[in-house]
């Protein structure tokens, strides 16, 4: 998601030796707290986090290591909050935008969960979270406008992640955009020889089109 | 000639560090080896061109460089990089046993002179 920060370098060359550790110390806390929150120790997570915080107060990362921390407790207002004093510490935190967006979503405010991903996605066009969960939030819609726009981005950058390939698939298949549908399940099965679901979706969309063309002809 | 080699130690840096400011972070982690080779100075070069190559994206080799410093003198710098490139792989054991590993060496109670090992068996049982 976000850049990964790296003081090797960096550091050693122009920073006083005091300001040097304290970024050090942040750095080791943050990657402490996300190390923790990826094995499930929450507590001790957001205990770091909140360690980070006191150390970089103008940091956003913290705050949005502590919106995840309560979004996976499902304390939603806890972490409506962590985010929201992320995105003022920084607006152009797109991992924030994907926190409030998920909230949103899980309270079934699709519309404001739809307008926070798009703004994720905005920032940061290759963010996956977003792109999938503005998918998710198209379905629950029944909206898929713009969607398709960012999962075409997405896939110009990692053109074999056949996960995002399928849900575009899939939204071709609604529009009735059967070809470049069909193209698309061709290209994942290729990839994936095995992947099921694409197999299902290539004889629907098969089916579809047989089905149109005998239209056609019925219709002559 | 012997007297040469600071400069040519200086010219070198500075063509590293000019690299690293254009992005080059690969022609810049290729100097620091060389330099580490030619020099003598393995550990800090090592650690440059480790930190160059996580830029550059070679997370294989900049594992190889940032392990073979922590067994030998353990750094914030090269837990913290080599405990990112261990979360990187999945590997959230490792990668916390190397960061209590930065946090004890912060807070003062580890001298950086102890071998990786130490730090790894101390920890590993606790995470």
């Amino acid at each position: 998601m976000s850049e990964e920060k790296l003081s090797t370098t960096d550091t050693e060359q122009d920073v006083p030796v005091e300001q040097h550790n304290s970024t050090q110390h942040y750095e080791v806390m943050m990657e402490l707290g996300d190390c923790l929150t990826s094995v499930g120790k929450y507590d001790e997570a957001q205990r770091h986090y909140e360690k980070s915080a006191s150390l970089s107060p103008d940091a956003a990362g913290p705050y949005v290591g502590l919106g995840v921390v309560a979004l996976q407790k499902n304390k939603l207002e806890d972490a409506d909050i962590a985010f929201r004093v992320a995105c003022r510490l920084d607006p152009k935190c797109a991992r924030a935008y994907a926190g409030l967006a998920m909230i949103s979503q899980q309270q079934a405010h699709y519309s404001q969960a739809f307008k926070m991903y798009l703004k994720c996605l905005e920032l940061e066009s290759d963010n996956l979270t977003a792109l999938l969960g503005l998918f998710q939030t198209s379905c629950q819609m029944g909206s898929f406008e713009k969607i398709i726009h960012y999962l075409l981005v997405y896939l110009g950058m990692h053109p074999g992640d056949t996960s995002v390939m399928f849900a575009l698939a899939a939204l071709y298949m609604k529009d009735g955009r059967v070809a470049e549908s069909r193209e698309i399940l061709h290209n994942i099965l290729a990839l994936e020889p095995g992947h099921k679901d694409a197999t299902n979706l290539l004889e629907e969309v098969e089916r579809g089109i047989v089905r149109r063309k005998q239209a056609e002809v019925c219709g002559k | 000639m012997p007297a040469e080699i600071p400069f040519q130690f200086d010219s070198l840096l500075t063509e590293a560090r000019t690299e690293e400011k254009a992005g080059n972070w690969r022609q810049a982690a290729e100097i620091y080896e060389h330099m580490g080779e030619r020099y003598q100075n393995q550990l800090w070069m090592k650690l440059q061109a480790a930190g160059a190559l996580f830029k550059a994206g070679d997370f294989g080799r900049s594992a190889e460089l940032a392990s073979w410093i922590n067994q030998r003198r353990p750094t914030v710098d090269t837990l913290l990089l080599e405990a990112r490139l261990k979360r990187r792989q999945k590997d959230f054991k490792s990668a916390l046993a190397l960061l209590k590993g930065a946090e004890d060496i912060l807070a003062g109670n580890v001298s950086s002179d102890i071998k990786m090992s130490t730090i790894v068996n101390k920890y590993c049982k606790s995470v």
